[in-house]
């Protein structure tokens, strides 16, 4: 199995989700018409890793903004790394967000809600 | 009619002014969404404000292009453009004003009207919970129900949304959607 790795475009996150380290970073805008197809492959990618995952897993979700047919796939993308910790690697979640944006805010702490797991909540400021 | 050059001086500094009307494609939303976007980022100084705007355009434009049906161009109805649908966005000191205009299948408009009625009816806090108990359990689809797009426009326009719904003919009812954000302070 090999990291995964997708660039940033207008309308779709960065992506590196690295097995060997165990961290799994994304990064950007999420606004794609098309999020499930653009999600296909990752969650497929997140299947394979939770067979055999790092002893630890951390993940580091950054987005600028994502709309509301994204925000279904990025819950299960969380529910898919949630499964780690059954195969045995503990798992944990940085949330960062833009300092001020209050809707990423509330945005992780809804996921973190929905999943029952904590989030790590970062604001980082960002230079305009 | 008023020179342009009136007009253009007519429009206070900061301000935006943009209306559609027409066949929209995906190309045509991303053109509009920087367009507005690169508005944005020039006139409104408190983020949380900007990216409510945003959001916002993105979900009804975005909304506009899967449901874009009605008349066909062969049978078109009186006093409507077919396939067409109207977009606006006009920004001012108080707040921003978003409106679109589409053709409703007749047999989607009661399901669209009872998540709207719904939507309307709750508080700021109740919409919230609303959101998080449709997107835990995925409780609508992609197309049709449209539930969590609505839900969430709501909740950046702090629930200041209103809609008409006007018959057309026995196949499709237009859809008038009016959508404000008010102007904060700066973050």
């Amino acid at each position: 199995m090999k990291p995964l790795r997708i660039e940033a475009k207008p309308k779709t996150p960065a992506i590196f989700f690295d097995n060997f380290s165990g961290v799994m970073e994304i990064k950007g805008m999420s606004c794609s018409e098309n999020s499930v197809e653009f999600y296909k492959p990752v969650l497929a990618w997140i299947e394979s890793y939770t067979q055999e995952p790092y002893p630890q897993t951390e993940l580091v979700f950054f987005f600028k903004y994502f709309n509301t047919s994204s925000a279904k796939c990025i819950l299960d993308l969380l529910e898919g790394f949630a499964a780690v910790q059954e195969a045995g690697s503990s798992l944990s979640i940085r949330w960062q967000y833009e300092d001020n944006d209050e809707q990423m805010q509330e945005a992780g702490e809804q996921f973190a809600d929905i999943l029952g797991i904590p989030f790590q909540m970062e604001a980082i400021a960002v230079a305009e | 009619m008023t020179s342009l050059p009136l007009q253009a001086r007519q429009l206070k500094p900061g301000s935006i002014s943009l209306s559609f009307k027409g066949f929209v494609n995906i190309e045509f939303v991303d053109s509009i969404v920087n367009l507005v976007a690169h508005r944005l980022e020039q006139t409104e100084k408190n983020i949380n404000t900007r990216k409510k705007v945003f959001g916002i355009l993105i979900e009804v434009l975005q909304n506009l292009c899967k449901h874009i049906d009605g008349p066909a161009e062969e049978a078109p109805v009186e006093g409507y453009d077919a396939r067409s649908t109207l977009f606006q966005i006009e920004a001012d000191d108080n707040g921003y004003e978003i409106r679109t205009g589409n053709f409703v299948e007749n047999e989607r408009v009661a399901e669209l009207k009872t998540m709207l009625d719904t939507i309307t009816s709750m508080s700021l806090d109740e919409l919230k919970k609303f959101y998080t108990e449709v997107l835990r359990n995925k409780t609508f689809t992609d197309k049709g129900g449209a539930g969590l797009g609505l839900i969430d426009i709501a909740r950046k326009a702090d629930n200041n949304i209103s809609y008409i719904f006007e018959p057309v003919d026995s196949s499709y009812t237009f859809f008038d959607f009016a959508i404000s954000v008010k102007k904060t302070g700066t973050a």
